[in-house]
């Protein structure tokens, strides 16, 4: 990894990237390769947000799909019922979905690991069931058709190469911002909180405001991942924000590296790739997917990507990549 | 270093599959440019709590498809069904439509069998311009999903006006009593009694719901019993109704008429209702008690190719693959004409009746009159 230390080679390395990924569509024309890129996009979205709260402030939720739906649910009936622009629609996902973090938060992350993860679970299936039973306002199982798709001053988004251009700006929008908090004061202390809570709270660290950020944070990321799904859709139904979908994300972010954004993304990338790769295999598809996921859980523990290939910590970026930084938790982890 | 060199393996394995993956992709299109074969979509779920029905409606196209290519194909040319699962997940639905619209060997789709999965695929197949005929899908928003998007089975709607119709005008009931299972199911059909009821200009004296899965029907049996009600018109499944029929002689209704749609059909309610189940009145669209001739023939090549029975949903998927082998023979492969036809379709006998489609693709069918008879299913004609 010694070239992407450069910060000239580095940023060479991110334009031939960007002119490649922006150069796509134009090579490749089948629509299927570029709806399962779309599909990466999305799950780029939900697994760097997830990574915030499992990797970052290590706390264990399994109802990530939820506020997945929410934004979808919200964003749709917006769009549906009141007209209203896609962009503003986002927002207002993206708000109502960060609320319901703080709402389910601030009760529940005073408590830890599995206690956490068994509330998570139950916010899922409570969240799953309003979408099924709220039939008045959501059509219960029958979903909503017919979602518009965005438009720009009266200039109509619509075809996969609009969309696929979309996601890549809104997951670009998501890794700086990701990027931004984890090599932030906020992202440190959030990493502190997960190594030792007393530890952090004996240096000033209070453990649930940080928690709390990372909670809220990932679920309005997760709300944006769903309002795009639901126009790019053009149609949602519950069977799409179940606890199943929670799983994937969650296994997203373990596969590709607790603790490290390149490692959500290539846990995004493998986990959509690797069961459409399958497909000719029909019915032995999952079989082979979930081996192939417990053989790498077992030789590969920390993931494609793990902690211990972030670059380290803010103090040596801002010391110009001096030595004397330390990020003391992952050393002590894989030392 | 052992590691290192095991995930090496691991990342080369991926790598190789993928690679396999696309040269086998690459590998179909080009036995399709040589156009030797005549290729349809089956968009199913094989994983999931649909996969049964998902299984059943695969094996019921492949007895469509085998039967054409027994026959020597259409135009000397062989049918190949490219499955596809769906999970019975709307995501994944929408992937397996884009996956299947964008390989233009790929005719016509049969599927999907969720609404749910229709309705997210449509607007992929209708920009597409595929046909997409689902064999499982009643709901009533399939409708208007598109000018691609078609339709064999009928919505639950449909069949409740034909029993009413059939209670009112043929047998001359006047006062009905309307059971039904609180569920959106039974809460559903029950409405559309209602309003069949009073466009037909019959009373409906006692409106119930019960709990699904209860054992003990006096509550609702007593209120029938004190009402003028002629026939009790069922909403639910078989096993409540097998209790119910077998109930009502305590109230004195041991004569009264129990009426309902398919959902009553099963096995288990003649082996539940013993003697009681006699003379219940059902429609319905399969059985093997079907005096069509199509029907017959599917049941027998069914079981000799599965050596089971065929469920229901392996005759509507066994239709669906028949529209589309219909269109194809009478058409060609292409796609847009293949909509051209079926929009216009009228008259194709099938395992599960008479298909017609309307302008929005819905089918139009009338079931069969069913009864049971010394405890066994029998139409009547």
């Amino acid at each position: 990894m010694k070239i992407l230390r450069n910060p000239k080679q580095k940023k060479v390395l991110y334009g031939i990237g960007l002119i490649l990924l922006a150069a796509f569509p134009f090579l490749i024309t089948n629509s299927y390769y570029l709806h399962v890129c779309i599909s990466i996009g999305v799950y780029i979205l939900l697994a760097t947000s997830l990574n915030l709260v499992t990797g970052f402030a290590g706390q264990l939720s399994l109802g990530h799909a939820a506020f997945y739906g929410i934004g979808a649910y919200v964003g749709a009936l917006l769009m549906l019922n009141f007209d209203v622009n896609f962009f503003l629609a986002m927002i207002a996902s993206a708000v109502v979905s960060g609320l319901f973090g703080l709402l389910l938060g601030l009760p529940t992350l005073r408590l830890r690991g599995d206690y956490l993860a068994i509330v998570t679970l139950g916010f899922g299936e409570i969240v799953r069931l309003v979408f099924v039973n709220w039939a008045e306002v959501t059509r219960g199982p029958l979903g909503l058709p017919g979602i518009p798709s965005p438009s720009i001053f009266g200039f109509q988004i619509s075809g996969r190469t609009a969309f696929y251009y979309l996601i890549i700006v809104l997951v670009l929008l998501t890794l700086f911002v990701m990027n931004r908090i984890v090599n932030s004061g906020v992202g440190m202390a959030m990493q502190t909180v997960k190594i030792d809570e007393i530890a952090a709270e004996s240096i000033g660290i209070y453990p649930i405001k940080y928690k709390l950020i990372a909670f809220v944070v990932a679920a309005a990321f997760a709300g944006i991942a769903g309002c795009y799904y639901a126009s790019y859709i053009a149609y949602i139904s519950p069977t799409t924000f179940v606890y199943n979908t929670s799983v994937t994300i969650l296994a997203m972010v373990v596969l590709g590296g607790l603790g490290s954004i390149p490692g959500s993304i290539i846990g995004a990338v493998i986990l959509t790739l690797v069961p459409e790769l399958l497909r000719f295999m029909s019915d032995y598809r999952m079989l082979i997917f979930g081996a192939l996921m417990v053989f790498m859980m077992i030789f590969r523990p920390e993931g494609f990507w793990g902690a211990s290939k972030r670059v380290k910590n803010i103090y040596k970026i801002k010391a110009g990549g001096g030595k004397n930084g330390s990020d003391s938790g992952d050393n002590q982890r894989h030392n | 270093m052992k590691r290192k060199a095991l995930t090496a393996v691991f990342m080369a394995a991926l790598l190789a599959m993928g690679l396999t993956a696309c040269s086998s992709g690459g590998g179909s299109t080009d036995s399709a440019s040589e156009s030797d074969t005549i290729r349809i979509g089956c968009a199913i779920p094989l994983t999931g709590a649909s996969a049964q029905d998902g299984q059943s409606i695969q094996n019921g196209a492949q007895i469509a498809v085998d039967q054409v290519n027994e026959a020597g194909g259409i135009d000397g040319k062989q049918v190949e069904l490219v499955v596809e699962d769906d999970k019975g997940d709307s995501s994944e639905a929408a992937t397996v439509a884009n996956l299947l619209a964008e390989d233009s060997t790929i005719s016509a789709v049969v599927g999907h069998f969720n609404s749910s999965c229709t309705l997210a695929g449509a607007p992929i197949y209708n920009q597409a311009g595929v046909v997409e005929i689902s064999p499982g899908s009643s709901a009533a928003a399939v409708t208007d999903a598109g000018d691609y998007t078609f339709r064999v089975i009928t919505t639950d709607a449909v069949q409740g006006r034909y029993l009413a119709e059939w209670a009112v005008n043929d047998l001359g009931y006047q006062n009905i009593a309307v059971l039904y299972e609180n569920t959106d199911y039974g809460l559903g059909l029950a409405q559309v009694l209602e309003e069949a009821m009073a466009d037909l200009g019959a009373n409906i004296v006692v409106q119930e719901a019960y709990e699904v899965g209860a054992t003990d029907y006096s509550t609702v049996l007593t209120k029938v019993a004190s009402s003028e009600a002629e026939a009790i018109i069922i909403g639910g499944l078989y096993n409540e109704t097998a209790l119910i029929a077998k109930q009502r002689s305590s109230f004195g209704l041991e004569n009264m008429q129990i009426m309902g749609v398919d959902a009553i059909y099963s096995d288990a309610l003649i082996e539940l209702g013993g003697d009681a189940a006699n003379g219940i009145l059902l429609t319905g669209y399969f059985s093997d008690a079907s005096t069509s001739q199509v029907a017959q023939d599917f049941i027998a090549a069914y079981e000799e190719a599965y050596g089971e029975m065929p469920a229901t949903y392996a005759a509507y998927g066994y239709d669906a693959a028949l529209v589309i082998l219909d269109a194809i023979q009478n058409v060609g492969a292409d796609r847009a004409a293949i909509q051209e036809y079926l929009s216009t379709l009228e008259g194709l006998e099938g395992a599960t009746g008479i298909n017609s489609f309307d302008e929005n693709g819905d089918v139009i069918k009338d079931p069969m009159r069913m009864t049971i008879e010394n405890g066994e299913f029998v139409v009547i004609e």
